[in-house]
């Protein structure tokens, strides 16, 4: 198959070719990966790409989800549109028989996947909701156009401790005619002194009666979803769909694992945050996700047996925090000698294995209420500071995302937080959907971060 | 008597003052509130800035109590836990009003709150002494009621502010060259939007210089923040329940759905004959920026989106725009 590398589009294009001849057998998503660009994908021209075809089965499986949503609704399927909770009810949906979840916040990314050719920060624009508001305003958009993913058959989102801009924007669209269920998330909160305390998965504590709390909202979730199918959710379904949503997890974690720690770096940073993210809602197709990192995990595997990799020995450990909201700044990242050792994109909830010992309500209550945004900046800080000391991190870029309510408060404490225990250097970046103006600077700051860590590798 | 300050109509008086603490809610007097060092002020609501640095800067405050309607306050609260400081009760108000859950846990969060207030220092009432705060301060509202028609505009909103134990003269200014003409009519004008800080109660002047009357207050320190009146049944049976109900049931834009809101406030505008819709708005307030478009689509009046920033050219850009759509209505 040849040394791993990252290539560039046309690259790929030719290699798929030589694949095929040479006998490589493809999905029924598959195909060369410049099909995608006819259909509007511009970024890709000019992103870099890791050549495994591990990795031409990952992307060609996320660029391809919104033909599998509109297939599902053809072949008569519920769709259900999980909105804000990033990991807690598409597990639920996918205990169900003939139900597909998917997220329509992912059109935070579409604007930079078409390079503003799908119009949709116009179409947000249009009804008001201008750039003050994060990326996230592109599902308005794509609401409104309905040129992107089918409109669900049900809208289940959560509020309470979540961003104004999602919580704002999610309003809208009911707004505009769409009845959401909407659940309640409190505040995490630690147990007030003498309250029993509840230790959650991502190591956050938390009070049993918010657990309790959590446990009801998601069953009338479950309920309403019940409802919507005609099907139980009883207690055998939900282990089940538990079991399932564990095997993602789990590979993820093997392959965070020797991605994140193993020299040379076996896999790039673009593919390894849409690793991640299919833990999220695993791509609108459960099984096919699990077989897609579980190709990209025998390819890291291999590549880490064989000490081979994509980048240069010693490139510099990044623990990297927040999404960014153009893809390509990830490339950015190791072409100035960068390599992901760590990440928190905001959804590590969804990443822990759901626990299995407990009734199946309060496991995913637990769950829930792991993530990170729903606590304080303080619990969030703390946790990416384990993290980058576990994974061995050398310096952190917390990205800020552009109009997130929560950014402006965040960026410094988690920074400060950082520099004072772990004594890393932080540098703090913003990203915009496209980032093309922005990257000569992007480039130099990156450039003197790496600088810093060689100078401290030196002394 | 030690004072605990508050941020929000979602957070009951009347349950502060049942403990034998005073309740405060400040108006928020100081524009140039900084932010905490390092964050920047773009993105960060000045009022949630100007709420942190005015329940810090009185000395018998010995509690602090921050409802989580936004995710901007919220954070904004993590900047007053010191320990230097008096202590901090994050409140959350559930954003899904109309469950028995949601009131179940408003419920919860009064008792918690309860418990803190007797932490620092209160007293836990007798179902008595609860009934009987509860119905000294629904008599008050209620009297605040019967004087919306002729309570207007800035005297109004001290009247609120008074309710809510911020009983100090109101020292804001007014707006440039304030000179009201008394005798002549007035358009009727609905002010919406979250809090009008004290430092912005020019804005009253200044709709009534150019010719308005503010006969719907439905800001936060307004008509909008003031629960209903309490359910005799319940409050006889279960005063924490009816306190509950009244609370949870305000109308606000965080609410999810939030269609109370408009149902509310059409029904007022209609009963008012308002003219003409002010939506004033801080700078970084998603929650009433979303709405802007669907205000603006469903009100059968003209509307005036008017974002304030603290900045000092503010007033004056305020102004002209106020007078513009004065104009217009006129
Ligand atoms: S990026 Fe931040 S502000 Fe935007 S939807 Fe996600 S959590 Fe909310
Ligand atoms: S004005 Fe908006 S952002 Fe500011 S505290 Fe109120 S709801 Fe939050």
């Amino acid at each position: 198959m040849g040394a791993p590398a990252v290539i560039s589009l046309q690259q790929w294009d030719r290699r798929h070719g030589e694949l095929c001849r040479a006998g490589m057998m493809e999905p029924s998503y598959g195909g060369p990966l410049g099909r995608h660009v006819q259909d509007g994908d511009l970024r890709l021209c000019e992103l870099q790409f890791d050549n495994s075809p591990a990795a031409l089965r990952l992307w060609n499986f996320l660029l391809s989800e919104e033909d599998r949503l509109h297939d599902a609704r053809m072949a008569g399927k519920c769709i259900v549109g999980t909105m804000k909770d990033l990991g807690t009810v598409p597990v639920l949906a996918y205990a169900l028989d003939n139900v597909v979840a998917f997220y329509p916040d992912g059109a935070w990314w579409t604007p930079c996947v078409m390079r503003h050719s799908d119009k949709l920060l116009r179409v947000a624009d249009s009804l008001g909701l201008d750039e003050s508001f994060c990326p996230v305003r592109a599902m308005a958009g794509a609401f409104v156009t309905g040129n992107h993913f089918p409109i669900p058959d049900m809208l289940l989102c959560s509020v309470g401790a979540v961003c104004d801009d999602f919580s704002a924007i999610a309003q809208r669209i009911e707004g505009l005619g769409h009845p959401i269920v909407w659940w309640e998330m409190p505040p995490r909160r630690s147990p007030a002194p003498g309250e029993p305390t509840v230790l959650l998965p991502t190591g956050f504590t938390v009070s049993p009666q918010q657990v309790a709390f959590v446990s009801r909202e998601l069953r009338r979730v479950a309920r309403a979803l019940e409802q919507l199918t005609g099907q139980r959710l009883d207690a055998t379904r939900l282990q089940r769909g538990f079991q399932q949503a564990n095997k993602v997890r789990q590979t993820l974690h093997e392959l965070r694992r020797l991605a994140y720690t193993v020299d040379p770096c076996p896999l790039p940073a673009l593919e390894m945050l849409i690793a991640e993210m299919l833990a999220i809602h695993f791509c609108s197709d459960q099984p096919e996700s699990l077989a897609v990192l579980e190709a990209l995990l025998d390819e890291v595997q291999q590549r880490a047996q064989e000490g081979v990799g994509v980048l240069e020995k010693d490139a510099v450990r990044v623990f990297w925090i927040n999404p960014v909201a153009d893809l390509r700044v990830m490339n950015l990242l190791e072409k100035v000698g960068g390599r992901i050792a760590g990440s928190d994109y905001m959804f590590c909830h969804a990443l822990e294995p759901i626990p299995q010992d407990l009734e199946p309500f309060e496991a995913l209550a637990r769950c829930a209420l792991s993530d990170p945004m729903v606590g304080t900046v303080g619990d969030r800080g703390q946790r990416a500071c384990q993290q980058a000391k576990d994974f061995g991190s050398e310096a952190v870029i917390i990205s800020r995302i552009p109009g997130a309510s929560h950014c402006a408060y965040e960026g410094d404490v988690i920074g400060k937080m950082i520099r004072r225990e772990l004594g890393l250097p932080v540098l703090e970046i913003e990203v915009p959907p496209i980032s093309d103006t922005v990257e000569p600077a992007l480039r130099t700051r990156l450039e003197a971060l790496m600088e810093i860590v060689h100078t401290r590798r030196r002394s | 008597m030690p004072c605990v300050g508050y941020n929000s109509a979602y957070v009951p008086p009347e349950w502060i003052a049942a403990h034998q603490l005073q309740p405060w809610r400040p108006t928020l007097r100081i524009s140039d509130a900084a932010t905490r060092e390092g964050v920047s002020q773009d993105g960060c609501c000045s009022c949630a800035r100007a709420f942190v640095a005015e329940v810090s800067s009185r000395r018998d405050v010995v509690g602090i109590v921050v409802a989580a309607v936004c995710d901007q306050i919220r954070r904004v609260s993590e900047w007053l836990i010191d320990p230097s400081s008096p202590p901090v009760l994050l409140f959350h108000v559930p954003a899904t009003w109309q469950t028995s859950a949601a009131r179940q846990c408003y419920r919860d969060e009064l008792l918690r709150l309860g418990r803190f207030l007797e932490q620092i220092g209160g007293q836990s009432p007798t179902p008595q002494q609860l009934r009987h705060n509860m119905m000294d301060y629904d008599r008050e509202r209620q009297a605040m009621r019967a004087m919306f028609d002729d309570l207007r505009g800035r005297p109004h909103a001290d009247a609120v502010a008074k309710l809510h134990g911020d009983m100090t003269e109101d020292d804001s200014p007014a707006a440039p060259d304030h000179a009201t003409d008394e005798s002549a009519s007035h358009t009727p004008i609905a002010l919406l939007g979250s809090t009008v800080p004290r430092y912005q109660w020019w804005l009253y002047d200044a709709i009534e210089q150019h010719g308005g009357r503010v006969v719907l207050d439905a800001t936060d320190y307004g008509e909008r923040g003031l629960p209903r009146p309490f359910d005799a049944q319940l409050l006889a049976d279960d005063p924490l329940e009816a306190l509950a109900a009244a609370y949870l049931a305000m109308p606000h834009v965080r609410q999810r759905p939030n269609d109370g809101l408009f149902h509310w406030l059409h029904e007022r505008m209609a009963h008012r004959h308002v003219r003409g819709l002010i939506l004033r708005r801080n700078l970084w307030c998603d929650l009433w920026h979303a709405e802007v478009a669907r205000i603006k689509a469903s009100a059968c009046v003209p509307v005036l989106d008017l974002d304030l920033d603290v900045d000092a050219s503010a007033p004056q850009r305020a102004l002209g725009r106020i007078a513009a759509f004065m104009e217009m209505l006129h």
